[in-house]
């Protein structure tokens, strides 16, 4: 019990708790979703990759490359997200805070990568650039992924994910956060939603329904939030 | 959203909404929504959104005209009783406050209350001052001047509110940042706000005043109801009130009676021009220095107990009233000026035989304070006396003088001596005890040094010349005990003075 509440309370860091006992060390090592996420910078060790790998689920990954430490003399830029980027077939949870510019990110090999086949989250955040690389990145992500929950705050990635051919994954969507600022044509987009319970947008020009057009949104719908968009 | 219903929607925002024209047709029906927030122009679009069982609002209107808002706001807050039953708002005014002032009745069951205001209006101050909870049955404004059914009420228990009675968290949003003035004007009230609705039978758990707009480090939090003793930085700086000058008999500071208000401030000072009474004593629980010229402090029963007497280190009395001093012990008064007290005759007059206990007193500093009423002062372990007796006014005489010898026999631990006397007022008795006297009977085993200023105005030079002659040849027969002596004539040539130091 105490184990547990502390690995719960986030209050001790795994390591720590590891080094109590043999015994809380099998239980802090065997259990997969401690584990889950994996947090990746600049100067990741590649060590670190490898026992999310071995342990690890589901898996989740923070891609965040301004928040890192002094660069470690033995360890190369970006080898830890190389290595990651070999097991996107098994991510279940993306999450872009930041991403490297395209001069070094250029240099990542995207060949080792696997579609996102179970991708279930992806949230990429407010001030990620675009970049060739980026799109790479994204273009990994299959329109039969089983996404349910999209967070798009950088316009240009609202606009990959709004083009028709993503109409199937918006049907299943639970979760939409996005931003229109490059939209600038009414988008028929509310009625292919069925499942959506958060629908938050920004600056985005929604087309009139009249009162006879089936919107099951209007259902489904829990939170809502239209910043600078047509009501 | 014209015309639909949500039947399930709990949480709903919009935000600077486009082409809302046609919602003023067609109602939107929320009747699950629990939370609505709305940011735009005109605020009239709010009224087309029935949402019945509302309890969080967010509300920002950028109307400036405060008439339009106060019906704006009437109509959403009476109206059908759609938002009775709020229990947390958010409001963003560009108007002045008078438009919520007059609304607030409406909003009973209210818990959360955030205000993001523009600009300090004179309503303002009305508006918080509606907020302060007053003793049942007491309908008077709060901001009279205090009297002692509000000095009675920091003891109670039990204040109550008409407006806002359930009210828990308070929080003030002012981007702008409170100039100096202002910090000084409204921290007290603020302060009282949070130490009067502590008091009431649901208490306000929180009051919180930001400044600057967040987005850069700039923000300024101050907590006018800290729980904890740990005060912060920005806490104690938003307190505004550690050190005071009053220079006016209406200042606000004495109008509000509250130990809270006062819980930073370690030096006080008050200085009048005409006697004015002063009553915020009772509520100075960590003072330390105090200062007031031509205060007239109410004396009260020997059975009330004044924080003061255990913080005070320094009090300076000008012009003011002594026997409120009288019968009370100050442990921890350390420095006592006093001079010209108001009460003069009457502490003469009192037949009881009380005294001033200052047993932590090192330095005693009198002028016109006449010699016959250092009987009631206790000042058992002082160090250092000053007695100054302006020349133009020679209220000394010499029985007083008789009494001030006696006097300077039981202060033992004397170090330093410092008089003014007039020249024919029992000058050569004086002068033979405190240079001659008291060094050969011991009186004061760890002097340092006596000084006696004698004030010569008005008389004939001659007399001058004698008493510097006569002072100049006793310089020999002191050599036994003091290892420097001098005399010397001021300036003026009205005043000679003789000093004597070991």
């Amino acid at each position: 019990m105490v184990l547990l509440y502390s690995i719960e309370s986030g209050q001790m860091r795994l390591h720590n708790l590891a080094s109590v006992c043999r015994h809380w060390r099998a239980v802090v090592t065997t259990l997969p979703s401690i584990w889950s996420t994996l947090r990746v910078g600049t100067w990741t060790e590649r060590e670190r990759v490898a026992t999310w790998l071995q342990r690890a689920y589901p898996k989740k990954v923070v891609i965040d490359t301004q928040r890192d430490g002094q660069a470690p003399s033995d360890t190369l830029p970006f080898a830890a997200l190389q290595d990651a980027l070999a097991s996107t077939g098994q991510w279940g949870e993306l999450t872009i805070s930041s991403f490297p510019p395209e001069n070094i990110a250029s240099q990542l090999d995207f060949q080792a990568a696997m579609p996102m086949n179970v991708l279930k989250t992806l949230h990429v955040v407010a001030g990620c650039v675009h970049t060739l690389s980026f799109m790479y990145l994204l273009d990994l992500v299959p329109t039969g992924a089983p996404l349910s929950e999209l967070r798009l705050h950088p316009s240009f990635a609202t606009a990959h994910f709004l083009q028709p051919n993503w109409l199937p994954v918006w049907q299943n969507l639970t979760v939409l956060v996005i931003n229109g600022r490059n939209i600038h044509e009414p988008l028929d987009l509310l009625p292919a939603f069925t499942r959506l319970h958060t629908f938050e947008v920004d600056h985005l020009p929604l087309p009139f329904y009249d009162l006879g057009t089936n919107l099951p949104l209007l259902c489904t719908i829990r939170k809502l939030q239209l910043r600078a968009s047509s009501v | 959203m014209l015309g639909r219903r949500f039947p399930n929607l709990e949480e709903c925002a919009i935000l600077l909404p486009h082409h809302w024209g046609p919602i003023h047709q067609h109602e939107v029906q929320l009747p699950s929504c629990i939370k609505f927030i709305y940011h735009g122009y005109p605020m009239t679009t709010v009224r087309y959104f029935h949402v019945p069982q509302m309890r969080v609002m967010e509300l920002r209107s950028y109307d400036c005209k405060k008439q339009r808002v106060y019906q704006q706001l009437r109509y959403l807050f009476r109206s059908g009783g759609r938002i009775s039953k709020l229990t947390t708002l958010h409001l963003t005014l560009r108007c002045n406050e008078q438009a919520l002032i007059k609304v607030l009745k409406y909003l009973g069951l209210l818990q959360g209350l955030e205000l993001t205001i523009s600009r300090c209006s004179p309503s303002w101050q009305t508006f918080l001052e509606s907020l302060v909870a007053k003793p049942p049955g007491d309908d008077r404004p709060f901001l009279g001047v205090i009297d002692h059914k509000w000095a009675k009420c920091r003891y109670s228990q039990t204040l109550d509110s008409n407006i806002l009675p359930h009210l828990k968290y308070l929080g003030i949003h002012y981007p702008k940042g409170f100039s100096q003035s202002e910090c000084l004007y409204y921290s007290p009230l603020l302060t009282l706000v949070g130490w009067t609705r502590e008091k009431l039978t649901t208490p306000l758990e929180h009051l919180k005043v930001w400044e600057g707009r967040g987005t850069t480090g700039d923000i300024i939090l101050v907590d006018y109801i800290p729980r904890a003793q740990g005060y912060d930085f920005e806490l104690v700086r938003g307190m505004v009130t550690r050190h005071l000058l009053i220079r006016d008999p209406v200042d606000r500071f004495l109008q509000l009676g509250s130990t809270i208000l006062f819980r930073q401030l370690h030096d006080l000072e008050i200085n009048y021009n005409h006697n004015h009474e002063i009553t915020i004593l009772p509520f100075l629980e960590q003072i330390k220095r105090l200062q007031i010229w031509h205060g007239i402090i109410p004396t009260c029963s020997l059975n009330i107990y004044l924080p003061l007497f255990q913080t005070l280190q320094s009090l300076r009395l000008c012009h003011s009233t002594f026997s409120w001093m009288l019968g009370r012990s100050f442990k921890a008064l350390r420095e006592f000026s006093v001079g010209d007290p108001l009460d003069a005759l009457e502490i003469q007059s009192r037949n009881e035989a009380l005294q001033v206990d200052l047993p932590a007193c090192k330095t005693l500093k009198l002028w016109n304070f006449s010699a016959s009423h250092l009987d009631f002062l206790s000042c058992p372990n002082v160090h250092i006396v000053q007695w100054e007796q302006p020349p133009v006014l020679p209220t000394i005489d010499t029985e007083a003088l008789n009494s001030l010898r006696i006097f300077l026999r039981t202060w033992s631990p004397l170090q330093e001596l410092d008089i003014l006397i007039l020249h024919h007022l029992g000058r050569d008795p004086l002068i033979q005890f405190v240079f001659c006297d008291a060094r050969e009977q011991g009186v004061w085993r760890d002097i340092m040094s006596v000084r006696v200023k004698v004030a010569f105005k008005g008389s004939p030079s001659k007399d001058r010349n004698h008493f510097f002659g006569q002072m100049v040849g006793h310089q020999r027969n002191l050599d036994k005990y003091w290892k420097e002596f001098t005399v010397t004539n001021d300036g003026s040539g009205m005043i000679v003075t003789v000093r004597a130091a070991m």
